[in-house]
């Protein structure tokens, strides 16, 4: 497959602080990549770098394997960007915010008509064209602003957090709609420091760290660096001393924290993990209310990775 | 004492944008309200009068130019250029005589030489009109009787000196309250621009929605925070009333601010000002953009100003613009202020009218507490 | 492309409320209250007659000239008091309730105006009776010294008074009026539409915004879409610019042919000056726009200051523009208000174009200035931090 962005070395700073520190990346074609990390580790940074629209001390950004430099027309008419914070005209439609913007790309009316209404079929907003800004709810302006953003049909689209603060429906059609441009054959780059969206949407993850990569892969790639295999939560609402240290010693545990009524069981390891736990618990007559068992998270990686959270 | 401190705070937060409008504000009423050379200068004054004299300043020319001294102010720092021209039609300058080559010696022989005159439009260039025809009349009256030069100059020196005796019933010296009147009167501009905008401005910051909401479950009883709110608001207008009136003194000079009616002055914006603070709380119940703040502040300030005669003499307004401006309170502050220039002792009998136009004011402020309390009691049922 | 943005650019215009108040509406307002307050300024045609008293005795019957004289006064068409004949006490309260504006008595042979407070009535009052009674002591003097060059002869005493009262009121000075009398009001329609093109700095201010990627994400949009920068500046820059001179336009004709001000006859040549005085304003406003890194309310704040104290200096509130010509020699010469305004003064004033040319290209100087001020900024294609 091909690449179709290659990062090398990139590094930006702003007076003293690093945002982006000695970066490298690539992008192939036709896949998703996420750029996860928390607010304020350099996702939005690389971007605006990565389009040219900042200034940067040191790297080389190729596209389509091109120089990308601000008059790159021919680069940029592929790309179709979806900012973080709502870009429309509170002055136009629906209709009119995707066609202006659309406008700048596609010069012939009626492909731009035809491209237009698929991009509203595309976000769920065939019902509101008529609408202003000012009347959608949180979640549809999102969903125009996304709208805006790739009526044009690019092969290469940039998404910076575009669910922050949206309703779950609204989020599940946006994430429907960004997978189906991908099957379209779009090459999706996706910004977040939502962890569950990149699992279920991204082929591959970045995980960025101030300004530095920590980590890179698939999803399984990047959970193997977890160290976990498996977490098990017992409800257990009174739990004798004496009956807590024996966990431990259980086989492949790796880690266990009782706080609460609620027991905490971290498995490094191992197959049939759950059933082997509820075997322990009747054999040992300890009453529980609930069991389950949960595979690790990009979080633990984040976790293990970082020492702290993704998300405060 | 939470909401007052958070009152101040924004106000603090927005120091700019409230000192730059008012420090503007104060430079249009200072100069306007000081400056002498005003479109809106209707006192009797003497013409100013530019002669071009090209003829020997002896006999009848010299005649002639020592009337116009006497009759008028004669400038001679101006060329015939386009300085000139500007002071004519800024009515600088109300008229420009040219005299012509030979005029002592042509105008005793009867020969009516040509005098030139350009002036300018307004009413002191027509009394500079009727006084230079007024001598050459008389000149060429005498002249036809056929006298010597010699003869012509007494005579038309003795018929040209004016005899008839003016009085004024009531001699009032209007002339050092004027500006003090015209200094207040932009007042009515300023005050309502600057308290419409901040007040506004401070009170939509409270008043955007979801804070109301937040505000009317919260612990503090929204008619006691409204009313803190309010008070602050007040708090604020007396600040800049002061400030204002302090500004006075300063410019107008403390012989005419010290006195009665420098207290009177201060005393009317006062009652204005309050009911301003009252205007400006109305508006800001209607949680107005920034932008439209702005708009509507434009507008009542200055219709107010050019309707009621802030900026322009009542007088000069036609009938139906007069009665309009009556519904107005700026109407009544502003005519205070005239009476208050025109104040010639201290009776009650002279005091009243302008008490009861102070009055009209307070009343006008009672009217849009009540407008208000009843604005604020529907949206609280919304909200 | 730059139709399509142009299009968009205009319609957005026109729907944003608040710009088409301050385009659209807020100047029309503004020339509304010009005309109601100062139509009556400087209506010297319409001349009203007065009520003026005359104290009716002795004194006054004896001074048939000057009583013939002021009696002529109020009769007929052109009449110029309301007189009533009455004693002095009435006169007196009279004057005291403002029932009459002044009165006029007779002692020992003296004229005497008596008014209340000084105002344009008396002064014509005043003036009318000096001028009466000058006339009066000329007749009287001539006629007597025909009399006495007659001394002891037989003569015909009324011939010689009619005579002489023919000699002074046929007298008729050889003025040659060059007034070019001028409404000063026009000026402040003049600042006015001055004004109005000011409003070209707020619009192209806004405009500029959309396009710059470090004030607003609609900037960014635009920076990362294949169209170069300068082609949709000058799009909106142009749709901005169409709705302020329509706006002008509209104006010039309102105030015009509808309230009446007197331009000159050089419609083109206003259309010119208006086309300009936008370009400087628009100039100006995308100047600040690229220039400035504050927020957008410090820009309009700049704007608005430059506006305000550009009409002041240029004569609307009340103080005249010479009077800062004076004062301050070089603003009105800087200030795009103040070269408006005297572009449109000396249109209609002077006959002369050299004036007018002088204020068009001072403001294609200025509006070049900055155009090429900002062009050196919007070149820069990345930006540090956005």
């Amino acid at each position: 497959m091909k690449n179709v962005i290659e990062v090398k070395h990139l590094t930006k700073s702003y007076k003293s602080n690093k945002a982006v520190d000695d970066l490298s990346l690539t992008v192939k074609e036709g896949e998703i990549l996420g750029l996860l990390g928390p607010n304020g580790s350099g996702k939005t940074t690389t971007m605006n770098c990565i389009l040219s629209l900042l200034k940067y001390d040191n790297g080389v950004i190729n596209i389509f394997g091109k120089e990308m430099k601000p008059d790159a027309y021919d680069i940029k008419a592929k790309i179709g960007v979806v900012f973080q914070d709502v870009a429309v005209f509170d002055e136009l439609t629906v209709y009119g915010n995707i066609d202006y913007f659309c406008g700048l790309y596609i010069e012939d009316k009626t492909t731009r008509a035809q491209y237009v209404e698929d991009a509203l079929k595309l976000v769920g907003l065939e019902d509101n064209k008529g609408q202003y800004p000012k009347q959608l709810s949180g979640g549809l302006l999102r969903r125009l602003n996304i709208a805006c953003g790739i009526a044009h049909k690019p092969s290469l689209i940039f998404l910076d957090e575009p669910t922050v603060a949206v309703d779950p429906q609204s989020r599940n059609n946006i994430l429907e709609g960004i997978k189906k441009l991908r099957d379209n054959g779009a090459t999706i780059i996706y910004t977040t420091h939502y962890m569950e969206e990149v699992e279920i949407l991204c082929d591959r993850v970045i995980i960025l760290d101030h300004g530095k990569i920590i980590a890179s892969g698939t999803n399984d790639e990047l959970k193997s660096l977890a160290k976990i295999e498996e977490k098990v939560t017992i409800e257990v609402p009174d739990l004798a001393p004496e009956k807590l240290a024996g966990f431990d010693k259980i086989k492949n545990v790796s880690e266990v924290e009782y706080d609460n009524g609620v027991l905490k069981i971290v498995y490094g390891k191992g197959k049939n993990n759950l059933a082997d736990m509820v075997e322990y618990l009747k054999a040992n007559k300890i009453n529980y209310n609930k069991i389950f068992a949960e595979r690790p998270t990009l979080n633990d990686v984040f976790l293990e990775l970082t020492g702290k959270e993704l998300r405060d | 004492m939470i909401v007052s401190k958070a009152f101040w705070k924004i106000v603090l937060k927005n120091i700019g944008s409230i000192i730059s409008p008012t420090i503007v504000l104060l430079m249009f009423g200072t100069i306007s309200a000081t400056s002498t050379s005003s479109t809106m200068t209707y006192e009797a004054r003497k013409p100013a009068i530019v002669i071009f004299n090209h003829d020997e300043e002896v006999g009848m020319t010299k005649s002639f130019i020592s009337y116009i001294d006497k009759n008028a102010e004669i400038k001679t720092d101006y060329k015939d250029d386009d300085r000139l021209k500007d002071a004519l039609f800024y009515e600088n300058v109300a008229a420009v005589v040219e005299i012509p080559e030979n005029f002592h010696q042509d105008i005793a022989l009867g020969h009516k030489p040509e005098v030139k005159l350009r002036s300018s439009a307004g009413y002191v260039a027509e009394v500079a009109k009727v006084m230079i025809r007024r001598y050459l009349t008389v000149a060429e009256g005498y002249a036809a009787t056929n006298l010597s030069e010699q003869a012509l100059v007494e005579r038309v020196d003795k018929a040209i000196v004016d005899d008839v005796e003016t009085e004024m019933q009531a001699p009032v010296d209007t002339s050092k309250f004027a500006k003090a009147s015209r200094y207040y009167s932009f007042a009515n501009y300023t005050i309502l621009s600057c308290f419409i905008t901040i007040i506004c401005l401070i009170m939509s910051a409270f008043n955007r929605t979801e804070l109301r909401k937040r505000n009317l479950v919260g612990a503090i009883d929204i008619k006691k925070m409204n009313l803190i709110l309010l008070k602050n608001c007040c708090l604020y207008a007396l600040a800049a009333w002061a400030f204002y009136v302090t500004v006075s003194v300063f410019v107008l000079g403390t012989d005419v601010m010290f006195t009665t009616q420098g207290l009177l002055y201060a005393a009317n914006s006062f009652v204005f000002a309050v009911m301003a603070t009252t205007v400006a709380y109305l508006i800001s119940l209607f949680g107005l953009t920034a932008g439209a703040v702005n708009g509507v502040q434009n507008v009542l300030a200055l219709s107010s100003s050019f309707l009621c005669g802030a900026f322009v003499p009542i007088e000069y307004m036609p009938e139906s613009v007069v009665l309009f401006a009556h519904a107005l309170p700026s109407y009544y502050y502003i005519d205070a202020n005239d009476k208050i220039m025109n104040l010639s002792d201290y009776s009650f009998e002279n005091l009243l009218p302008i008490l009861l136009e102070m009055a009209v004011v307070a009343g006008f402020t009672i009217l849009f507490v009540i407008v208000a309390n009843i604005i604020s009691k529907k949206r609280r049922k919304i909200a | 492309m730059f139709w399509h943005s142009y299009k968009y650019a205009l319609k957005t215009l026109l729907k944003n409320r608040m710009l088409v108040f301050w385009t659209l509406v807020f100047p029309f307002l503004l020339a509304m209250m010009f005309h109601l307050a100062f139509s009556r300024l400087h209506d010297y045609d319409v001349f009203e007659p007065f009520n003026v008293a005359v104290v009716k005795d002795e004194a006054y019957e004896n001074e048939k000239v000057f009583s013939e004289a002021f009696k002529s006064l109020s009769e007929g068409d052109n009449k110029l008091f309301n007189i009533e004949y009455t004693d002095k006490d009435d006169a007196e309260k009279k004057l005291e309730d403002g029932e009459i504006e002044g009165y006029v008595y007779v002692v020992d042979g003296k004229k005497k105006v008596k008014i209340k407070e000084n105002g344009t009535n008396q002064t014509v009052l005043t003036m009318t009776t000096e001028q009466i009674s000058q006339s009066a002591k000329m007749i009287d003097d001539i006629a007597m010294r025909e009399v006495a060059k007659n001394a002891g002869r037989e003569v015909d005493v009324a011939a010689i008074y009619r005579n002489a009262v023919k000699t002074v009121t046929e007298a008729e000075p050889n003025i040659k009026d060059e007034s070019h009398v001028m409404n000063i009001v026009s000026v402040e329609f003049y600042t006015l539409i001055a004004m109005a093109c000011m409003q070209g700095a707020m619009l192209s201010c806004e405009m500029m915004n959309r396009c710059m990627p470090n004030i607003t994400n609609r900037g960014k949009r635009v920076a990362i879409a294949p169209t170069r920068k300068g082609v949709i500046v000058a799009s909106n820059l142009l749709a901005g610019y169409t709705l302020l001179f329509a706006a002008v336009m509209a104006l010039i004709f309102f105030t015009r042919f509808v309230l009446g001000v007197e331009y000159g006859d050089n419609i083109p040549f206003i259309c010119l000056l208006a086309a300009v005085g936008g370009l400087t304003a628009t100039m100006m406003g995308m100047f600040l726009s690229v220039i400035l890194k504050t927020r957008e309310s410090a820009k309009n704040i700049i704007i608005v200051i430059v506006t305000m104290v550009g009409s002041l200096f240029a004569g609307m509130f009340g103080v005249t523009k010479m009077f800062f010509d004076e004062l301050a020699p070089g603003v009105n010469k800087v200030s795009p208000v103040g070269l408006i305004t005297d572009g449109l003064y000396s249109l209609y004033y002077y006959d002369d174009m050299t004036r007018f040319y002088i204020n068009v290209i001072s403001l294609v100087i200025i509006s070049l200035l900055f155009f090429i001020f900002s062009i050196r900024s919007l070149r820069r294609q990345r930006y540090d931090s956005i």
